[in-house]
């Protein structure tokens, strides 16, 4: 993926990778914004970019991050107007946003190719994965549509795209499938600059250039019509677009006399004499391909025709591939079209078989049936394909279907026989379980470039994620074989299994995919004596029934003996390569010391050294287990949820939790038909993910709440409770008698909930009570886990068992009384540490009950609705937030709604309460319409008083009543948050942020500044600081932050606060109340620290308190309420900067890394940084001394 | 006043040497060092221990994650390789070389014999006009006869000498 030769060679590539090739070397500028699954192609340009790697031309491509998609598209119109070669990468949702502009860069007849990594457009849910819904939106723009299956064909038609499009003068947009190609890796001949330079025509590329922009001969483009002329002018482009299949065509024959690989708009392969067709795009063709294949050998007529050119569709040229002998069609397509008569692909084959055959151009008119697969990457595999085969084979076959899943409500699926395989006995399938960070899937991606290195071995790796943000399990797919690997689907059955995390055993079925007489390595802390009754029962009856041989090895303690410390890949790399036969097992063992040798050259002859001493380490401790004849005891697995849970999570949560893909074999209509789910589920999902966690020292404890507050994940909870309830406490259940006065019989309960510690250590950071006799030991510190875990569970029932604490009877203005508030927000799958989360569990401590959510797309909606459970919680009462996610760039606006709604929900409900005052009591309906809602006391007074008013409605059964009861709700005082990181607020969402804060409503920002894109792997914001390291910024980010706090004080009534916990947690809670109470827009940024900023995540609390002593990140507060009241609106609450920035920054990754290849670079930086921190604090300090009458005059509130 | 003076048969106009520090680790206050009489500077010295806190830091960069998490495969842009400790310090000896005209003695302070003859002769490649070595073992094993410390001793200058040419000081600790 970095220096790749100039010669036609092969590489082992994704289809990003194999895309961006390409497109690096033919363009001069791309304009992006990060969207998965396409920004690696974009990454890889910026740093390639950066490294002045050059166009074919000798100029090195632009990259230039825009603040959204949208931008993105403006910035590549813009350019191409100018004449440069330009292009972009996007998906989804991003390539939607583009779709103005695509429309003008067609009507203007522009040469560009956009590359897409096709992904599903959110609709009842966000989908990261596969489809080709975003592509088929953007259908009617105009611009040509090139479809590639595999990793060499996105590569090859990256270029075949671009010399089409400079002759055509149509834009094109090139796309395969993404996850499935985009990320797929796989052995790909590339091609040379040479090729690349004798395909595209420069006299085209100077003819491009002659069209653009120039005052030199100066021309308008871009001008408005009238009635009269607009039509005609649309037409006038029509020849252009005829011209372009047969254009394609010329430009692929000219690619295949250059390479040999031959290509054709409509690729047909099978029986020349077919009665039943398959067609369809994508790499599910290759699928299709290979069924056929297989098929056919045993006597069937079948066929499958790829299409590659979708748009503009050529009629003659479908007509031509497609046997007069066809009978039935099916066409498949990885879209959905709600309410059409078929999908896109389908409409266009039907009318152009049924045109063709009204014109008497074809004999037979086939019977066309429709129908979906794979969306949101769900795996096709030929299983499925022979289910549309036979289902062409009925004589009355369904014409609308789905096949791949169960569709019990609309009886729309296929039968699929899922014991049909088609994989070859000569290619060799590996599966390989394995935790998160352990670098299983690195480990496996380069074990695919080892083996594809030899000219006569192929290989594929294809992976797979769960939704946590760490400690996620992925699975590995890696087939190796001597002839290309074309199989685009998972793997069901495996010669080799290996699991690399012995913890994923309990819950997981690793043993799922095995084939009879395979090969199960397991990673393990115990020897192949002992190992075999630490194995779940039923996998020690399915290694007996398969036959399977089993390995074992304590990689961790192999990797530690051979200074490795803990990178456990390099020794199960190790053991793959000698036990799995792929190749013999000396030359394989060979082949793995060159690749390491290889990649450590430049570190250093000692770390080359280690490693190789690690392989040899790892041989000599890898052990074959006897496999007794019988299992012997165990006990039965426990369920997956407690049989106390819900129906919805018993029956569909606990199937999604079982692992990756677990969730395939759910019904349809066991699926919420809206996207609606349920909140409070991640309380199952016990992801018992550390093996160490926090204990409670009750003598050290002062009680003073800061762990609880600080946790990110909520596994802190504090109680105060009678003594007389320790009567029924279970052995050893800690407590203390609260330290507080005037309480003598109180006791004081700190629970940890163990199973759901993911062991980050920050609370013991900031526990401030350290013992004086034991230095390092505090009131909490980090202890083994499974000691303690089978009490913990006791206590913890217990725990439960006692009351919440009466909100009403906390005092919650400071951090020691918020503990008692039971937070609403807990065990998010965020990282372990995650800065985001703490500020949210705050959130819903104070205002949960009444709380509404808007939540940007990010880190936040993702470890806050990933299913299969979200931390998103309710009380006893079932009350709690009400959360939703809508898009990236509208949250703040998708807040604004809920504010507009409430209000007026609010007024019509006070309108019809007035109108029924008789009929439910004056009094009542007074107090509902001065009730002060400020305190505690006052809300829970209200929410008793709408309450009896529902009863006394219930009774009156008329229709005035029955509307006052629908809108009762907004009674009570609403608290709406908008919530969303720096990607949204400072960039995508910033105009529509802007514009809410305009709107002096009633709403509260909470932005979790982690200064970089985190969620999508760190692409830098205008969030990112002066001199850190970030995607496109990897040079160092050459531009101060953007300052979102000053540009929202200057409009006057916007409440704004800057925070950080881990600086000062009592100004944190002070801003969030303040936020919530003041009557207007109100702004909170919260520091948030995070794994992209490069140190360990334990000393997050600690690094945002330097942040602050440095000056900067100085915490403040401007409360235009204060204006009124004649008083300096602007406070400053954090001192002077006490440390220099470096002491602060230099902690982190994200500026230290430039040091290391860059230390002029980091200097400059960090002195200009140093400058800004200074000014900004001078600034800060200035405006803390402006009284209320020297800010902007605040709106009158609507 | 005549005040030239010799040094390891180095010729300097004045017995004044800047020694490493601070100020001889800027090429602008070199300038000015030279600028106001020093006959020779000493670079600041270049630390085994640096070296591998450095290969350590950067074998821990190495081994970030690949989060395997499926959006955030990686939380950095691909960094290029390091210029590690080596390197800066090589450079710092080519930069004061080329910009000033007294000579400079280049130091190195490492542990093992191996680092030493390596850096060493890195040192005489990026131009140094002489080494100031620095042997400092701290006397850790009270038990080891005082002939081996200064065997070693003998070797590790022996071992240097072998494989360079500039003149070589040797500072020997207590």
């Amino acid at each position: 993926m970095s220096d790749l030769p100039d010669t036609a060679a092969t590489a082992v590539l994704d289809g990003n990778a194999a895309v961006a090739h390409v497109a690096y070397r033919v363009n001069e500028i791309c304009a992006i914004y990060p969207i998965t699954p396409s920004s690696p192609m974009a990454e890889l340009a910026d740093e390639w970019s950066a490294r002045g790697l050059t166009n074919i031309w000798g100029s090195v491509p632009l990259v230039q991050e825009m603040q959204s998609e949208g931008g993105a598209a403006g910035a590549v119109h813009g350019a191409l107007q100018s004449g440069a070669l330009t292009t972009t990468f996007t998906a989804s949702q991003g390539l939607l946003l583009m779709l103005p502009n695509m429309f003008k860069i067609a009507g203007e007849l522009t040469a560009t190719v956009f590359h897409v990594a096709a992904r599903a457009v959110a609709t009842h849910a966000l989908s990261i994965f596969g489809e080709h819904s975003d592509v088929m939106a953007v259908r009617t723009t105009g611009f040509a549509l090139l479809s590639s299956g595999s990793v060499q064909e996105a590569h090859d038609a990256a270029l075949i795209a671009q010399c089409a499009t400079l002759e055509a003068r149509v834009p094109f947009l090139h796309f395969f499938d993404g996850f499935r190609t985009s990320h797929e890796v796989n052995k790909l001949t590339l091609l040379s600059d040479a090729q690349i330079r004798a395909l595209i025509r420069d006299e085209l590329v100077r003819a491009h250039r002659a069209r653009a922009l120039n005052p030199e001969h100066a021309f308008i483009r871009g001008t408005a019509h009238n009635p009269d002329t607009y039509f005609q002018g649309r037409e006038a482009s029509n020849p252009f677009y005829a011209r372009v299949p047969a254009i394609v065509q010329g430009v692929m024959e000219r690619f295949a006399g250059l390479t040999g690989r031959t290509y054709r708009l409509f690729e047909y392969d099978g029986a020349a004499d077919a009665d039943r067709v398959i067609v369809l795009m994508g790499s599910g063709a290759s699928t299709v391909r290979a069924t056929v294949a297989h098929l056919r050998a045993a006597g069937e007529r079948v066929g499958v025709m790829q299409v590659r050119l979708y748009r503009p569709f050529s009629a003659e040229h479908f007509l031509q591939a497609l046997p007069e002998s066809c009978t039935a069609v099916a066409v498949l397509e990885q879209t959905k079209e709600p309410g059409a008569p078929g999908e896109p692909l389908y409409l266009d084959v039907i009318a152009t078989l049924a045109r063709a055959h009204a014109a008497r151009r074809r004999e037979r008119m086939p019977r066309v049936i429709g129908g979906r697969y794979g969306l949101g990457s769900k795996n096709f595999n030929p299983a499925q394909a022979r289910a549309v085969f036979a289902e062409l084979a009925r004589a009355e076959p369904r014409g609308s279907f789905s096949v791949g899943i169960e569709d019990d409500l609309s009886g729309l699926s296929l039968p699929v026989d899922a014991g049909f395989s088609i994989e070859a006995d000569d290619v060799v399938r590996a599966v390989f379980y394995g935790l998160g960070a352990d670098g299983t899937v690195g480990a496996n991606k380069n074990t695919v470039k080892i083996i594809a290195a030899d000219p006569q071995r192929f290989a594929q790796g294809y992976f797979v994620y769960d939704s946590h943000k760490s400690g996620a399990q992925t699975v590995s797919h890696l087939r190796f074989g001597t002839r290309p690997i074309d199989s685009p689907y998972l793997i069901e059955s495996a010669h080799f299994i290996a699991c690399h995390q012995a913890s994923l055993l309990e819950r997981n079925d690793v043993l799922r995919l095995a084939a009879p007489g395979g090969t199960f390595l397991l990673n393990t802390p115990f020897g192949p004596q002992e190992v075999w009754r630490q194995l779940p029962r039923a996998m020690r009856q399915r290694i007996i029934a398969l036959g399977l041989r089993l390995f074992v090895i304590d990689a961790a303690k192999v990797a530690r003996e051979s200074g490795l410390s803990g990178r456990i890949n390099t020794v199960l790399q190790t053991c793959f390569f000698a036990i799995s036969g792929v190749l013999p097992r000396a030359e394989a063992i060979e082949r793995i010391k060159q690749s390491i040798a290889a990649t450590y050259a430049g570190k250093g002859e000692q770390v080359v050294r280690q490693n190789h001493a690690a392989v040899d380490h790892a041989l000599a401790q890898l052990f074959e287990v006897t496999v007794p004849q019988t299992p012997g005891d165990g006990a039965p697995p426990p369920p997956v949820v407690p049989a106390s849970a819900p129906r919805f999570v018993r029956e569909v949560t606990a199937v999604m939790l079982r692992g990756p893909g677990s969730g395939d074999e759910l019904r349809v209509s066991q699926l919420p038909v809206d996207g609606t789910w349920p909140s409070a589920t991640a309380a199952y999902e016990k992801r018992n993910v550390s093996a160490t966690v926090a204990a409670w020292e009750p003598d050290l404890c002062i009680q003073c709440g800061q762990c609880g507050f600080a946790c990110p994940h909520s596994v802190i909870r504090s109680k105060y409770f009678p003594d007389s309830a320790l009567a029924e406490a279970p052995e050893q259940f800690k407590s203390a008698a609260v330290n507080s006065r005037g309480n003598p019989d109180v006791r004081f309960a700190l629970q940890v909930y163990l199973e759901d510690c993911t062991g980050c250590g920050i609370c013991v950071e900031v526990c401030p009570a350290a013992s004086a006799l034991e230095p390092g030991r505090k009131a909490i510190n980090l202890g083994a886990k499974s000691p303690m875990l089978e009490q913990a569970r006791r206590h913890i029932e217990f725990f439960e068992s006692l009351p919440v604490n009466d909100r009403s009877r906390v005092d919650f203005a400071n951090v020691r009384g918020v503990q008692f508030l039971q937070p609403l927000f807990e065990f998010p799958g965020a990282c372990a540490g995650c800065g985001e989360t703490p500020y949210l569990k705050v959130l819903t401590q104070l205002f949960g009950e009444r709380l509404q959510v808007a939540n940007a797309t990010g880190c936040s909606s993702i470890y806050g609705g990933n299913l299969p459970v979200t931390p998103w919680s309710k009380d006893a009462a079932g009350r709690g937030p009400a959360w939703s996610n809508s898009l990236f760039e509208d949250n703040a606006e998708f807040g604004l709604g809920f504010r507009l709604a409430a209000d007026q929900q609010h007024a019509l409900a006070e309108r019809l309460l007035r109108a029924l005052a008789a009929q439910v009591g004056e009094e009542l309906t007074q107090e509902l319409l001065d009730a002060p809602q400020g305190s505690e006391s006052e809300l829970r007074a209200q929410r008793a008083r709408i309450a009896t008013l529902k009863s006394r409605l219930e009774q009156l059964d008329a229709e005035p009543a029955r509307d006052l009861l629908s809108v009762a709700d907004h009674l009570l005082r609403r608290s709406i948050w908008l919530v969303g990181g720096d990607g949204w607020a400072y960039d995508i969402g910033y105009g529509g942020l802007d514009h809410v804060l305009a709107s002096a409503r009633d709403v509260n920002v909470l932005v979790l500044d982690t200064e970089v894109y985190s969620n999508t792997g760190g692409q830098s914001s205008k969030a990112t600081p002066l001199g850190a390291i970030a995607k496109f910024a990897a040079a160092g980010k050459r531009t101060a932050r953007k300052d979102l706090a000053l540009q929202a004080i200057a409009y006057g009534n916007v409440y704004v606060a800057q925070v950080a916990m881990g600086a000062n947690p009592q100004q944190t809670l002070l801003a969030l109340r303040e936020a919530e109470a003041y009557p207007g827009p109100s702004l909170i940024i919260a520091y948030s620290h995070c794994i992209a900023h490069g140190f360990d995540l334990r000393y997050g609390m600690k690094q945002q308190d330097l942040a602050t002593a440095s000056g900067y990140w100085p915490l403040f507060r401007f409360n235009p309420a204060m204006r009124t009241a004649g008083q300096r609106p602007f406070r400053l609450d954090s001192p002077r900067p006490t440390i220099a920035l470096k002491d602060y920054a230099y902690n982190e990754l994200r500026y230290r890394a430039l040091g290391s290849f860059d230390p002029d670079a980091a200097q400059m930086l960090l002195a200009q940084a140093q400058r800004v921190v200074d000014e900004k604090y001078r600034q800060y300090e200035q405006l803390a001394s402006r009284g209320g009458e020297s800010f902007h005059p605040a709106g009158i509130r609507p | 006043m005549n005040l030239l003076s010799g040094y390891m048969g180095l010729a300097l106009r004045n017995p004044l040497i800047a020694t490493a520090s601070a100020l001889t680790d800027e090429l602008g206050t070199l300038r000015a060092l030279e600028d106001h009489g020093a006959a020779a500077v000493v670079l600041p010295s270049l630390f085994e221990e640096q070296l591998r806190a450095e290969r350590a830091a950067e074998e821990h960069r190495h081994a970030l994650p690949a989060s395997g998490c499926a959006e955030a495969q990686t939380h950095f842009p691909a960094y290029p390789p390091s210029a590690d400790g080596a390197k800066i310090c090589l450079r710092s000896v080519q930069r004061a070389k080329t910009a000033l005209d007294i000579p400079i003695i280049a130091s190195l302070n490492c542990l093992s014999p191996k680092c030493r003859a390596e850096n060493a002769v890195r040192i005489a490649e990026a131009g140094a006009d002489a080494l100031e070595l620095n042997l400092g073992a701290i006397p850790a094993a009270p038990e080891l006869p005082g002939r081996e410390v200064e065997q070693a001793c003998v070797q590790a200058v022996a071992a240097v000498r072998a494989v360079v040419r500039i003149p070589v000081a040797v500072k020997i600790g207590p």
